[in-house]
C-alpha cells in the first residue's frame, strides 16, 4: 500500500489542555490539504482527517506537524490573552492623538499656545543679522 | 439525501448558514436541532460531486468559524 493513500487519521485532543481557538486555528492551516471533521467523545474532541486527492504529502507525519502546529497556536493564544491588556492601552492612545485637534481639550491647545509663541519670535531671534546690522546704520 | 451532524458545542449556527448560503448554487439543504447536534441534510445536487460534496462543506463550516 502506498504512502500516500487516501486514509482517515482521527485524533483525541483534551480541551482542557487545549483551547478550542487554537484547535480551529490549527484546524484552519490544514483545510488546503485535508478534509476536516470535529466531534465531541467523551468529553474531548475528535478531529477526523481525510487527506484530499490533490495532496502528495507523507501522511505518517500529520500527527507530529498537528500537534506542533497547536501547541504554537495554543501558545500564541495565551500571550494575546495576557497582552491584551497592553495592547488595548497602545490602540487606546494611538487613537487619542488621531483625533482633530478641536476634540482633544487642554493638551493640543496648550502645545498650539508654545507654537505661536516662538513664531511671535519676542526676542527677536528669527531676523537676520543683515537686517538687524542695516536698522542700526541706518540710526 | 446525504446527513451531516455538527456537534453545537464546536459547530456554531452562524457558520452551518453561511456555509449553506455558500453552497446553494449547487445542492439543496434541510436544517434540523437533534440533542447535541445540528443535523443538515444535503440532496439534489450533481453526482459527480457525490464524493466530495459532504468533506467540502465540513472544511467551508469550519474555515468560516476561523474567519466570520
Amino acid at each position: 500500500m502506498s504512502k500516500y493513500a487516501k486514509k482517515e487519521q482521527e485524533f483525541l485532543i483534551n480541551p482542557r489542555i487545549y483551547p478550542l481557538e487554537a484547535i480551529y486555528a490549527t484546524c484552519y492551516v490544514f483545510v488546503d490539504r485535508y478534509y476536516l471533521f470535529l466531534d465531541e467523545v467523551r468529553q474531548r474532541i475528535k478531529i477526523v482527517f481525510t487527506p484530499k486527492a490533490s495532496n502528495r504529502r507523507n501522511h505518517n507525519l500529520l500527527k507530529g506537524e498537528f500537534l506542533n502546529e497547536l501547541l504554537n497556536n495554543t501558545l500564541r493564544f495565551k500571550i494575546s490573552k495576557r497582552n491584551q491588556r497592553i495592547r488595548e492601552m497602545i490602540v487606546k492612545e494611538a487613537l487619542f492623538f488621531s483625533q482633530p485637534k478641536k476634540e482633544i481639550d487642554g493638551v493640543v491647545a496648550s502645545e498650539e499656545k508654545t507654537n505661536q509663541s516662538w513664531q511671535n519670535d519676542p526676542e527677536g531671534i528669527a531676523i537676520p543679522w543683515e537686517e538687524k546690522y542695516k536698522r542700526k546704520k541706518s540710526r | 439525501m446525504l446527513f451531516i451532524d455538527f456537534h453545537k458545542n464546536l459547530y456554531p449556527q452562524s457558520s452551518i448558514l453561511k456555509a449553506i448560503k455558500a453552497f446553494q448554487g449547487i445542492a439543496k439543504f434541510t436544517i434540523k436541532q437533534k440533542n447535541r447536534y445540528i443535523r443538515v441534510g444535503v440532496y439534489d445536487y450533481d453526482n459527480g460531486y457525490h464524493k466530495v460534496i459532504k468533506q467540502e462543506f465540513c472544511n467551508y463550516v469550519l474555515a468560516s468559524i476561523k474567519s466570520p
